[in-house]
């Protein structure tokens, strides 16, 4: 459509068809906000994307190792950190404390807690790590606990399977007493695991490929442009003293009948899945 | 000669006020009813310079633009003297050098004589603050299209449209279909009963407006029906002044396929209507015939504004009567894009929280 006089065209077009023009004039606090919101949440996803420096923590409560025995679980746990980017503790303990129940619920709620404790400490980045951790309360044969549990990135070294098979694997040991050994090949088996590299691209991909797609999905429909209404209804310019009467005929002509037997047999509903957490495997020995 | 109406009591140029719906002297301040001014002016006199002092441009001269040929015509200002140049359809603009109304008298006469019109009832105040209220006060527009000197190039201007009364006989045939479901301990019943449904009806329909001007998109004329007849008045100069007018370039006859096309949908519509008692219906054969039986010539006011974005050109049109308003609303890109980075930024925030969880640590 063609302007009705040059009096009503824009006559400054050289200025509209730049678009950062508009940056220019007083409701430029809206762009000002909107490009505030944009540099916070980018900081933000930087923030998280940093990863903070990983630690290694022995904490032997019942002096349990030799000091020759704690330099070398020493070593092999920094050997694990470094290698694999991940925090690293080795806890013996005989006294959890009061509040956790010595079953297995409350041995993984005591470890859970340990590391968000001395782990967590800057939220929203990548905490990841390892504990290994040897409950000798109960002395008696079935009665002692050990435990591989991983947060994070740990899970892409080793699956709770993986741990719970690594577990398996060291329990003559463990009944044997031999719990330094067994640390220090638990822990060298875990430096030398490979990674899940399929998981974790496959996780990155997701960060990336669901952000774009909800993004793209969001500009097409947010963005999309209002139809101008249509011509007004019928009913606007009826002529209802000159209309006449309405003739409707409505002729029966057939019936067609669909049966649909149900089967028999009847089944029960399947068990919902759970959400996923920091892993682990272990078990009495 | 383009005319122009003067003041009966200090002859200077007076002006159409819509809100008030009187005529103000834009000297003197001396206000007059419509009816007043018609006593006091003759419409004969308004165009006494018909067919008399317009010029031609002396070397006929024709301009291309998007290949549509065009002619511009010039005339001479009655307040000042002054040769304005206009558009081949333009019937009523301002003169560029002192600003007076200036009625081309001659592109509304003989077949250009309206017979009715719908004088302004919005004023520039009222279209301007609908127009923001359509807008959201330009929330995702680009700044300038909000800005004072861009809503200030909004343009009253009388439409010419052609107005059509249609007649007819609706006969349309098709079939009903309703279904019943019925859920058993055993079996599932669907029973369908088919039925022939027929509808007759003589019907009329009365003021269907289509626009005679090539240059106005017809979608953008019609989103801004209904206008009201009741307010609709015999033809005059004295609404005139103060805004824009345009004469036709679409006969009422290519307009005619327009409204029988109308109608048809109507008739449809009425079908529809008529069977909602099935769960389905539809048309198997339409013998409704229509046909015309009024069409007369009018003038409708229109505000208009454009604005120029990125290379395109959005128009925007406001109903002068009731205040509807329509167009496409430019989206600023830059706004688009800012807004559309913060939501990619704050899902992407999101889902890592998600995966996180899922496995139990924040991961880079």
């Amino acid at each position: 459509m063609t302007n009705f006089n040059d009096t009503n065209t824009n006559k400054n077009s050289s200025g509209n068809t730049k678009f950062l023009s508009e940056l220019r004039g007083a409701s430029i606090i809206v762009t000002i906000v909107l490009i505030s919101l944009l540099a916070l949440s980018v900081g933000l996803y930087a923030y998280m994307q940093k990863t903070p420096p990983k630690h290694v923590i022995i904490d032997d409560q019942m002096d349990l190792f030799t000091s020759s025995e704690l330099d070398e679980i020493e070593e092999l746990a920094n050997d694990l950190s470094e290698e694999r980017n991940q925090n690293v503790a080795v806890v013996v303990t005989d006294d959890k404390g009061w509040e956790y129940s010595d079953d297995d619920d409350g041995y993984q709620a005591y470890v859970d807690d340990y590391y968000s404790e001395n782990f967590i400490d800057t939220p929203f980045q990548d905490n990841s790590g390892f504990i290994i951790f040897l409950d000798l309360t109960n002395m008696d044969v079935g009665g002692k606990y050990f435990y591989i549990y991983t947060y994070g990135t740990a899970f892409y070294s080793a699956s709770d399977a993986e741990v719970t098979d690594i577990f398996e694997q060291h329990k003559p040991e463990l009944r044997q007493g031999k719990y330094s050994s067994v640390v220090c090949s638990v822990l060298s088996e875990l430096t030398n695991k490979d990674y899940d590299f399929g998981s974790i691209i496959i996780s990155g991909a997701i960060m990336v490929i669901v952000p774009l797609l909800i993004v793209v999905l969001f500009y097409f429909f947010a963005f999309k442009p209002k139809k101008l209404d249509a011509y007004p209804d019928g009913a606007v310019y009826l002529n209802a003293g000159k209309c006449g009467k309405m003739e409707a005929t409505d002729a029966f002509v057939n019936r067609s009948v669909t049966v649909v037997h149900h089967s028999s047999s009847s089944s029960g509903g399947g068990g919902g899945g759970g959400g996923g957490h920091s892993g682990g495997g272990g078990g009495h020995f | 000669m383009a005319d122009t109406i003067k003041c009966p009591r200090c002859a200077a140029n007076v002006y159409f006020d819509a809100a008030s719906q009187m005529v103000t002297c834009g000297f003197c301040g001396k206000e007059f009813t419509p009816a007043e001014i018609l006593h006091e002016v003759d419409d004969d006199k308004i165009f006494e310079n018909v067919e008399q002092e317009e010029t031609e441009a002396p070397s006929e001269p024709k301009f291309k633009r998007n290949a549509v040929e065009w002619e511009k015509k010039q005339f001479v200002c009655n307040s000042c003297g002054a040769t304005m140049v206009t558009d081949a359809n333009t019937s009523t603009t301002y003169c560029v050098f002192c600003g007076s109304p200036a009625i081309i008298g001659e592109r509304f006469v003989g077949k250009f004589e309206p017979e009715f019109m719908i004088p302004f009832k919005i004023d520039r105040t009222k279209a301007t603050s609908l127009f923001f209220k359509w807008c959201n006060g330009g929330l995702m527009t680009p700044l300038n299209f909000v800005s004072p000197k861009n809503v200030a190039r909004m343009k009253g201007l009388y439409v010419p449209f052609w107005i059509f009364g249609v007649k007819g006989d609706i006969d349309i045939r098709g079939t009903g279909k309703t279904v019943d479901t019925r859920s058993g301990a055993y079996e599932d019943t669907r029973t369908v009963y088919l039925y022939d449904v027929t509808r007759r009806m003589s019907v009329s329909w009365k003021g269907m407006p289509f626009d005679g001007v090539s240059r106005i998109d017809n979608d953008l004329m019609d989103a801004i029906l209904p206008y009201n007849y009741d307010e609709m008045v015999e033809f005059s100069p004295i609404y005139l002044p103060g805004f824009f007018s345009e004469k036709y370039d679409v006969e009422s006859d290519k307009l005619e396929k327009r409204a029988l096309n109308q109608a048809r949908k109507y008739a449809t519509q009425i079908f529809l209507d008529t069977t909602k008692e099935y769960d389905e219906s539809s048309i198997s054969n339409d013998l409704s015939e229509f046909k015309t039986d009024d069409c007369f010539y009018a003038l409708l006011p229109v505000w208009f504004l454009s604005y120029k974005y990125l290379g395109k050109t959005y128009e925007f049109a406001i109903n002068g009567q009731t205040g509807e308003v329509a167009g496409e609303m430019p989206q600023s890109v830059v706004k688009k894009v800012l807004i559309s980075s913060g939501v990619m930024a704050a899902v992407a925030i999101a889902v890592k929280i998600v995966v996180s969880l899922i496995l139990g640590g924040f991961f880079g």
